[in-house]
């Protein structure tokens, strides 16, 4: 009797075990594209009407942009786990930024980002200021997500926004990430405009380590 | 018979996760003088973070006897090991070890980023690694 108690004790271990036991997975797997957009779905119902229902959508996007962030702490480190023979931090912007645009790009949605961008934009007091750009058109993300006429301007890639802002964020490049249609106008296009503007230091720090 | 100090630091200097490992009791040290030692070696760290973008750092400070190796991740959590002894290669498999174990750590999505590990398993295998890496 105590034998058999032992071995359904054992059947129970093997099954239960504590995370730090389970080996990462490989990333092999894949998910569904069904399977995805309706576990999306729910998260952008979810961010409209909890905590409080949002009313500007501002609020609405910032819950998204919340979500990603902590995917996109997580990711970065996962992602240079799994690439076996990353030895060594990115410190430098550009090259940081291209790995987002390719390697996390082809992770997450298994194609890379169209295009990386420098618009050198003025801020208001007439310096000079660069605003990174990452183009993409049509993100798998809002596939599936027809904006309510009250909220026609909503960009559900928010939550992508969020994930590349966490990203940066966690590897020391703070940023603002915003993310829109790039035409606002021709509601057929679905070219998305993910806008990255780092904070003065950082850019100070990228002058200096270039010169 | 040697005596290791593993701390975990993050974001903003926030520790997170401390471990020492001695076999001499007499070796243990009551005095704080352990968190000093780590918490200077934190300026070189952050000096040197910019300059070299390995993850490992053999070298990043001493003081008197005790050594102290430094391993970044990319997400600049920073792994600090202090010993009375020369720092060898080994600690570098040390800290891959301990970087995989935090990972997985990172992973829960109830863990808050930044904050202290309490997990009892967590200690029970850094104190295996340690252990491990350290015995002689």
């Amino acid at each position: 009797k105590l034998q058999f108690l032992y071995f359904i004790g054992r059947v129970g271990t093997m099954k239960n075990l504590n995370i730090l036991e389970r080996p990462i997975s490989k990333g092999k797997a894949e998910v569904s594209l069904s399977a995805f957009s309706f576990l999306f779905s729910e998260i952008v119902q979810y961010t409209k009407n909890s905590p409080t229902p949002a009313k500007a959508l501002a609020t609405w996007e910032s819950r998204l942009h919340k979500i990603g962030y902590g995917v996109g702490i997580r990711v970065l480190d996962l992602i240079v786990y799994r690439s076996k023979g990353m030895d060594s931090r990115e410190t430098d912007l550009v090259r940081f930024l291209t790995f987002i645009e390719k390697t996390v790009w082809k992770v997450l949605f298994g194609k890379q980002a169209d295009n990386l961008a420098i618009v050198a934009a003025n801020q208001a007091n007439g310096q000079p200021h660069d605003v990174y750009c990452i183009l993409d058109t049509d993100p798998v993300v809002s596939h599936f997500v027809c904006n309510p006429p009250e909220f026609k301007k909503l960009s559900s890639t928010a939550f992508v926004a969020g994930i590349v802002a966490g990203m940066l964020d966690s590897a020391e490049f703070p940023a603002e990430v915003t993310a829109f249609a790039k035409n606002s106008d021709d509601t057929r296009s679905r070219e998305i405009v993910f806008e990255i503007h780092f904070k003065k230091h950082v850019l100070q720090r990228h002058e200096k380590m270039k010169s | 018979m040697p005596y290791t100090f593993f701390m975990m630091v993050g974001k903003g200097d926030t520790p997170i996760f401390e471990l020492e490992y001695y076999t001499d009791p007499q070796k243990e040290d009551k005095s704080q003088l352990k968190h000093f030692i780590i918490h200077a070696a934190l300026d070189n760290c952050d000096e040197a973070v910019w300059t070299n973008p390995a993850f490992f750092i053999k070298n990043i400070d001493r003081f008197n006897e005790f050594n102290v190796s430094a391993y970044v991740t990319s997400g600049y959590v920073r792994f600090l090991v202090m010993q009375d002894r020369e720092p060898s290669d080994s600690t570098k498999h040390f800290f891959t070890e301990v970087n995989e174990l935090y990972l997985k750590v990172l992973l829960d999505p109830f863990y808050e980023v930044n904050s202290r590990i309490t997990s009892a398993s967590f200690k029970t295998r850094v104190t295996q690694l340690l252990k491990k890496y350290f015995q002689s």
